[in-house]
């Protein structure tokens, strides 16, 4: 559902940010992206979303699929309430209201955001931001995730929440690529890694492969301590 | 503590500079600025070789109406910084100094911005109205006095109301500038004298006027977030005009719209046409600085019909205000759909472009009225 070949990619004009990251995404299948900070995750995942000026390659999308994005920052229409939000996202993907109705509240109810629906987002905590994120991203129902750091800023009940809903989303024949600092997380869940290390592909397999080509000094070492 | 305003001044000063620099490099000064700065010059010189004809369908009134629309774009600077209300939070006496002092900041700015606006008046003035130099210095003191109040009053309801009381406070200062400078501009230039003496009394006790509101430090966080709003409006135009750079997230003060505060729809019907539709126009009622840009257009068509006595003249400027509202338009679309990480993915969708089209077609209606008007 997704194939990526990325040559080189950059900010700048011949100042190569990331170079020679290939790897293809199946359905129902998590590939867990993990770096260090600097390393180029985010970077891919912008050269993916179509968003690195400069590009050397090429990102195939199966045709009409339904994609979500979930960005490490938090991204809303800074003058929409979230219930327009929820709203534009049924209306442009043309929705039925009957179906997208009550998976919104169902949502909006788990993640605590129904006393919040007509505020505006951007105003919202780091953590209800990220929920209200997942929650425009869930609505759409799509059969490719890319998540960027969807830990950071959710609290241990929300991290157990997401963490089941992407264990469902992956039933239900998703293909998921996430981006995450969290490693003893990203090891109990992930189907197979890539490790990038200095803008480019280290390692790439099911863990059992990345550790053996590399060793697991190699995969811990990607990540600094403090993290 | 001495320098400190002086030396954020100086560090605005050079940051704005710094963002300037790099949208202008020297193919932006050859061929755009040094030719315009070189045709304005010489139409200002025929000014006053040869009052154009369409002076005489002016009076003073044309003077009154230009000052009171300057002191429209004008802001009171303050100088200080968010991070101001953690660090001098106990030197209160000292975030007072910096208001003080950046009170007399903005009260010569603003003599020196209407110096200018003066000295491009002058050719009409003198050669027009034919008033004495000493009206010219009283009309100079007249409208830099209407801009330190027209700033600080502005400034002031900003600090004291929130939603609609904001809006209607920021309308009825606008409508009272307005209104304020036919008087006053009439005095200085037929009364100099009795005009100016009110006026410098009034320049004299504003900061009495002003202590307990503008001058005092108890918000100095309200303080820091609207100088940094000003601070970093170049930047934002700029990133705003770039298609590659996310749009940066603006701070928020409120936590509810002023519009449509229980997010009730404008069309009945659903589909991603309506959807793209009710975006643009809920998030640009709700952010009206790209809306201001436009309405600046479409002033710009009305009062040009005034001033250009040629049918060929206006129909080409008409034309290229309309080009540049479409091109404003185009900004505004990709801040919502290219450039947004919710949006990005609909940037190849056909209804996309079909309400891009029809947007398009609706901002060309007031230029159409505007030349149908002019021409009959």
């Amino acid at each position: 559902m997704l194939k990526v070949q990325i040559q080189s990619g950059s900010y700048i004009p011949n100042q190569s940010t990331i170079q020679h990251i290939h790897f293809q995404l199946h359905p129902g299948e998590l590939l867990v992206m993990i770096g260090s900070n600097g390393a180029g995750k985010s970077t891919t995942l912008k050269a993916i979303m179509g968003q690195l000026p400069f590009l050397e390659g090429e990102v195939v999308f199966q045709k009409n699929i339904r994609y979500s994005f979930i960005p490490e920052r938090p991204v809303f229409y800074d003058e929409l309430t979230l219930q327009e939000h929820l709203q534009f996202i049924a209306d442009i993907e043309e929705l039925p209201e009957a179906e997208w109705k009550p998976r919104a509240k169902m949502w909006l109810e788990k993640f605590q955001l129904m006393k919040v629906i007509h505020e505006l987002p951007g105003t919202f905590s780091k953590g209800m931001q990220q929920k209200a994120m997942l929650l425009l991203a869930l609505l759409t129902k799509p059969s490719l995730w890319i998540i960027d750091e969807p830990f950071m800023g959710l609290d241990p009940s929300a991290v157990k929440l997401f963490m089941k809903l992407i264990e469902e989303e992956r039933k239900r024949g998703a293909g998921i690529l996430m981006c995450t600092h969290v490693l003893d997380t990203a090891e109990k869940i992930g189907d197979r890694f890539v490790i990038i290390a200095e803008g480019t592909v280290s390692a790439h397999g099911t863990l059992e492969e990345v550790l053996s080509q590399h060793g697991a000094a190699d995969l811990y070492g990607c990540i600094p301590e403090a993290e | 503590m001495r320098g400190l305003l002086l030396t954020r001044i100086r560090k605005d000063y050079n940051y704005q500079y710094g963002i300037i620099k790099t949208a202008i490099d020297w193919t932006v000064i050859v061929y755009f600025i040094i030719p315009l700065l070189f045709f304005t010059g010489l139409f200002y010189r025929s000014l006053w070789i040869e009052p154009p004809v369409w002076f005489d369908w002016f009076d003073w009134r044309l003077a009154a109406l230009i000052i009171a629309l300057s002191v429209l774009s004008s802001r009171w600077r303050t100088f200080l910084y968010e991070a101001d209300s953690v660090f001098l939070i106990k030197r209160r006496d000292q975030v007072e100094l910096i208001l003080k002092k950046s009170f007399i900041y903005n009260l010569v700015f603003s003599f020196l911005e209407t110096g200018i606006i003066i000295v491009l008046l002058l050719p009409f003035v003198i050669n027009f109205l034919s008033v004495s130099w000493l009206s010219v210095v009283a009309l100079w003191v007249a409208a830099a006095s209407l801009r330190v109040s027209g700033k600080a009053a502005f400034y002031f309801t900003w600090l004291k109301f929130k939603g609609w009381e904001l809006q209607a406070g920021v309308i009825a200062i606008a409508i009272g500038l307005i209104i304020a400078a036919f008087p006053v501009v009439w005095l200085s230039l037929y009364v100099p004298l009795a005009a100016m003496l009110p006026l410098i009394i009034l320049m004299a006790i504003l900061p009495v006027l002003l202590k307990n509101s503008l001058l005092s430090a108890g918000r100095i966080l309200d303080h820091g977030l609207k100088e940094r709003e000003y601070k970093t409006r170049l930047i934002k135009k700029m990133f705003s005009m770039s298609y590659e750079v996310d749009t940066p997230p603006r701070a928020k003060t409120r936590s509810k719209p002023w519009l449509f505060g229980y997010s009730q729809k404008i069309f009945k019907n659903a589909g991603p046409q309506q959807a793209l539709a009710e975006l643009f126009i809920k998030h640009y009622a709700r952010d009206r600085e790209f809306t201001y840009h436009i309405m600046r257009f479409f002033g710009a068509a009305g009062a040009s019909g005034f001033f250009v006595p040629s049918g060929w003249g206006y129909l080409i400027i008409v034309s290229f205000l309309a080009f540049g509202t479409v091109m404003v338009l185009g900004q505004m679309w990709a801040q919502l759909i290219d450039q947004h990480a919710i949006g990005g993915k609909y940037k190849t969708k056909d209804a996309y472009f079909k309400v891009r089209r029809i947007f398009n077609v609706i901002v060309m209606v007031p230029y159409l009225v505007f030349a149908v008007v002019y021409f009959v």
